[in-house]
């Protein structure tokens, strides 16, 4: 289908401001520049019971996080990693998503404010996800949340790293995560995909953007020279073995470069035999999950994938047992 | 006139650049010339820690917008002129400066 009308005019807005030097944009002013954006296009007052602050022990500090509750009671968890490429993006910044995330699932939503580069490099983001992670598996019954049915997710980068933490949590035994969902995941730091090419510029996120965040998360060196792309950690999608990792939902936007590398992990997790439920959002565009005050098709999409998820993790059953739940997530 | 400081040297060519906006439409004749659409850029360039003396034909990139403020820009004139800017009108040149976007809206408003 076309592009959505609401995003074709985000689009043609960006456009209007011309061609920016992204080289030239500090980590600061790109921060700022997404809060800012967050605050004119986020969608705002999505109601949920409760929203409440904390920090959890990370690997150098507390870590700031922020639970989002739907309903009360012993509840499934997911685990959110926000987008930003490991530079920008925040609690804020992905608010309301969070907050339809557990509207519309059922869930509780655990936002993670996880240290960015270039203060922190890579791979302090993954390092402190996966420490919250594992610190929400251990203290789940605490915050009267099932332990059994904890699931990570993200966007964008953020679900790179969600979906490196199951990888990795395979690897290391535990914590065991139940769903893994992922909102336009960047899966690969140089893939030849037909969608990078084809929508590689106007479409939001462009390779000048992609490499700016990574000469930051990985050094000012050339990136190519010091960091291996292909390292799994960086480039999920170039793992050596996709078996046994939880089964996944994974969203992708129709309009964004990252969409065939989305469906590439996809395919990848079912020739393993791991469960993948696909869905392109047609008419999307990269980040549209955060732009939903602007784009209202955003939110319809993402409280179905949010439903999706809570149907998965038997959020609105008292108990699940974890056969049953594998079962239920695992459906295609 | 101006309510804002000037940078020293400058106020000839703002007043210069108002007159000349002014006199090729004649609707700034009736409308405080620049007022809203320079409240809507003053309020963006504070907010960004920008310096807010901006000329009427500044380059709005050039003084430090980017494409991702460009959303606020466009969102905020079509909420202080209560108008819903139509997609053709949203191009790089009608927003590069305040003159440019005082005489879009003009040209909207007419």
């Amino acid at each position: 289908m076309p592009l959505d009308p609401s995003a074709k005019r985000l689009l043609d807005i960006f456009a209007a401001g011309g061609m920016v030097d992204v080289a030239s944009i500090s980590p600061q002013q790109m921060r700022e520049g997404y809060r800012r954006l967050a605050r004119s296009v986020d969608i705002k007052h999505v109601a949920v019971e409760s929203v409440a602050n904390g920090f959890l022990p990370g690997p150098d500090g507390p870590l700031p996080y922020r639970l989002y509750r739907a309903r009360p009671g012993i509840v499934p968890a997911l685990v959110f990693f926000h987008g930003g490429g490991c530079v920008f993006g925040d609690l804020e910044t992905h608010d309301g998503m969070c907050r339809m995330l557990s509207a519309a699932s059922g869930c509780a939503v655990i936002a993670i404010d996880y240290r960015r580069a270039p203060e922190h490099r890579f791979p302090a983001a993954l390092d402190d996800c996966f420490a919250a992670t594992r610190w929400v598996a251990d203290h789940a019954r605490e915050h009267a949340l099932d332990p059994a049915r904890i699931a990570v997710g993200g966007d964008s980068s953020g679900a790179a790293l969600a979906a490196v933490i199951c990888q990795m949590a395979r690897a290391d035994h535990g914590p065991r995560i139940a769903l893994q969902v992922l909102f336009c995941p960047v899966m690969d730091m140089r893939p030849a995909t037909p969608s990078r090419r084809q929508l590689a510029e106007g479409f939001f996120l462009n390779q000048a953007t992609i490499d700016w965040m990574l000469q930051h998360c990985c050094g000012p060196v050339a990136c190519a020279t010091e960091i291996d792309l292909g390292d799994p950690r960086l480039s999920p999608l170039r793992a050596a073995d996709f078996s046994r990792l939880p089964p996944a939902h994974i969203h992708t936007a129709e309009f964004d470069p990252l969409r065939d590398e989305g469906e590439a992990y996809a395919q990848a997790l079912r020739r393993a035999g791991v469960g993948a439920r696909y869905t392109c959002h047609a008419g999307m565009i990269h980040h549209f999950y955060a732009m939903a005050g602007a784009i209202p098709a955003a939110r319809t999409a993402v409280e179905a994938a949010a439903a999706t998820m809570g149907q998965a993790l038997g959020a609105h059953t008292v108990a699940a047992t974890p056969d049953a739940l594998a079962n239920a997530a695992g459906l295609p | 006139m101006r309510p804002w400081p000037k940078k020293s040297g400058e106020a000839e060519n703002v007043s210069a650049a108002v007159s000349n906006s002014a006199a090729t439409d004649p609707k700034h004749a009736s409308t405080a010339p620049g007022d809203g659409v320079t409240a809507v850029v003053r309020r963006m360039l504070i907010e960004r820690s920008l310096d807010e003396s901006v000329t009427a034909d500044a380059d709005l990139r050039e003084i430090g917008l980017t494409s991702l403020d460009m959303v606020d820009l466009v969102l905020s004139v079509e909420c202080a002129f209560n108008l819903q800017i139509p997609e053709a009108k949203i191009t790089p040149a009608n927003f590069r400066s305040i003159a440019a976007i005082d005489a879009l809206v003009n040209g909207l408003r007419g």
